[in-house]
């Protein structure tokens, strides 16, 4: 399945699913700690990927790779390979830059920027094209309309966006994301921070994205990931335990591990 | 339960009432020492450049009511204008200077000596003022008067008040750039603290739109300091305007005349009360006396109004 992703000459859709992120044989570690041991898995394209498991069983490890945000932090080490496209992002030469284009990041809090709302969307937008200011604004609609905030937002883009409620903060970061046009949206635990209503509305959207994007979500939430996933990954202390289609997962999985898990034995 | 939540509140509600009431009473102390020198000098006081004992050898003359020495007059308008330019000069040169360190200091130095870098910078602080005032009175004068002062009015004379003459090195400038040293560690301290408590989820949320560290600074970590700014340079504001001692030692004490350029000799309100407390106690009518009060309840006046102006500048839309 890997080489049918990379294969330009194969269209995408010939291939029952392509293979949007290959990752192969993937250590983690912190400092000492071994936080992923050997994970190997492929989320597919314009597919939603959940990764579920309990605390600090390494999902959020795995998502933070996916765009090389742990990078920031010294003494982190990741080893193996983690093919975007087939080209492997943890090698240094990759550009971080179009790394950053290619995948987008939605964090657990909503995290606005200081600026105002449109500024919110422009700004990331800024560091990878010159846009002239109609072309901007279309963009900035664009963004706000796929991330269903734009009748909210369309009267007050120039008002700061910590005036907006903390789904909606939580909508304006998914259209920050998107705005960028990336491939894949990272989404680390979303609705972890919103209420009810604004969970079901962030999901629904997810619903839509998946069309466009490819979409990996952390979550602790089962049900959430039951109802949004397509493919499910189970890790537990460091390891992939089980990845496979989430209604298999939720039903009949392989590992009594998996089963203990989604039935609410432990976790 | 009951009795030890009323206890409690009521302990609480007294001490914080404490603090307003010692405003009130400082007030009113100031009022009530310097209430001949308000009736004698009228609004005048604030409006003239007349500070003069009169005939400490004549015989006392009563003028609206209070009895004065003759050709006694009492008007600080060199020193309202000495102390508010010092501090404006202070505050021009120490919050681009605080913000620089505090961004340093919180991004640019490596966390192993980050705690002790810092912990110089709080001691930095802690220095008495009098000690900055020797530095300046020594080091600092010779230098800027000899070397620095007269190329700055030969290049930049163009500017209105930086042209010639330079001066002794005693004068404004030099005073607002020791108050500004003193005021750089109090901004960078405070500010410091302020970047450090930036979400770490906001700044990888920058990073992750794409943009670099630096671009993470500027953009997001610095807006985001508007507020603790003007909060803090309130209180490095507040520092300068009453600073004493190192202003006296610097200044140039000037007496009733204004500075022409930056470089002129000037006395501040506070470092005027402490250099003329010895003659005024001269004065047997003591009217000289009750002046000094009147300027400490100027200078307190005027420390409330600048506070109060700092407040009603910020913005209340983007909040911390």
């Amino acid at each position: 399945m890997t080489d049918a992703a990379v294969d330009p000459h194969m269209p995408p859709m010939a291939a029952p699913v392509a293979t949007k992120i290959a990752v192969r044989r993937l250590d983690f570690f912190y400092q000492s700690f071994h936080a992923l041991k050997s994970v190997t898995m492929d989320v597919p394209e314009r597919q939603v990927t959940a990764i579920i498991g309990p605390s600090g069983c390494g999902k959020s490890t795995l998502l933070r790779i996916f765009n090389r945000i742990y990078a920031i932090y010294p003494k982190l080490v990741a080893r193996g390979e983690v093919l975007l496209d087939g080209e492997n992002i943890l090698d240094a030469r990759y550009p971080l830059n179009r790394l950053r284009s290619k995948v987008g990041m939605v964090f657990q809090k909503p995290v606005p920027f200081p600026m105002s709302i449109y500024e919110n969307i422009a700004y990331g937008i800024r560091h990878h094209e010159r846009l002239a200011r109609p072309q901007m604004d279309d963009r900035v609609e664009q963004a706000l309309r796929q991330a269903a905030l734009w009748d909210e937002a369309k009267d007050k883009l120039k008002q700061s966006a910590l005036g907006l409620s903390g789904g909606q903060q939580q909508r304006l970061c998914i259209a920050r994301a998107i705005a960028l046009k990336p491939e894949v949206l990272l989404l680390d635990e979303p609705t972890s921070a919103l209420d009810p209503i604004a969970t079901g509305r962030i999901e629904q959207l997810i619903e839509e994205l998946k069309r466009e994007f490819t979409i990996v979500i952390v979550t602790h939430n089962m049900q959430q990931a039951a109802r949004v996933s397509d493919k499910t990954a189970f890790m537990y202390m460091g390891e992939l335990i089980e990845f496979g289609d989430t209604e298999k997962i939720f039903t009949t999985p392989d590992k009594k591990q998996t089963e203990d898990y989604v039935t609410g034995r432990f976790g | 339960m009951r009795t030890s939540d009323a206890l409690f509140r009521t302990t609480v509600t007294a001490v914080a009432a404490l603090i307003p009431l010692i405003l009130l009473a400082l007030l009113a102390f100031l009022v009530h020492d310097s209430w001949p020198a308000l009736r004698f000098n009228g609004f005048h006081f604030l409006t003239r450049n007349a500070w003069n004992l009169g005939n400490q050898y004549g015989d006392p003359v009563t003028v609206h009511g209070e009895l004065v020495m003759p050709g006694a007059s009492f008007a600080i308008l060199f020193l309202i204008v000495g102390t508010l330019a010092s501090s404006l000069i202070a505050l021009l040169l120490a919050v681009p200077l605080g913000i620089g360190a505090a961004v340093f200091l919180a991004e640019a130095v490596p966390p192993r000596i980050r705690t002790y870098a810092s912990l110089l910078v709080e001691l930095l602080a802690s220095v008495p003022s009098v000690v900055f005032g020797l530095w300046g009175y020594v080091l600092l004068i010779p230098l800027l008067a000899r070397h620095v002062y007269p190329h700055l009015a030969h290049w930049f004379g163009f500017i209105p008040f930086f042209g010639a003459p330079s001066g002794s090195g005693y004068g404004l400038l030099t005073a607002g750039i020791v108050l500004a040293l003193m005021c750089v560690p109090l901004i960078a301290a405070n500010l410091r603290e302020a970047i450090e408590s930036t979400p770490q989820a906001l700044r990888e949320a920058g990073l992750a739109v794409g943009a670099t560290r630096f671009e993470v600074v500027r953009k997001i970590v610095l807006p985001r300091l508007r507020l603790p700014l003007i909060g803090v340079s309130t209180l490095a504001l507040g520092r300068a305007l009453g600073e004493t001692m190192a202003v006296l030692m610097i200044s140039g004490n000037a007496l009733n005349i204004l500075p022409q350029n930056v470089y002129s000799p000037i006395s501040t309100m506070a470092s005027f009360m402490v250099s003329q407390l010895d003659s005024a106690l001269q004065d047997p009518t003591n009217m000289a006396v009750h002046s000094i009060s009147e300027i400490g309840l100027a200078l307190l006046l005027l420390s409330l109004v600048v506070n109060a102006m700092a407040r009603l500048l910020v913005p209340r839309d983007l909040g911390a």
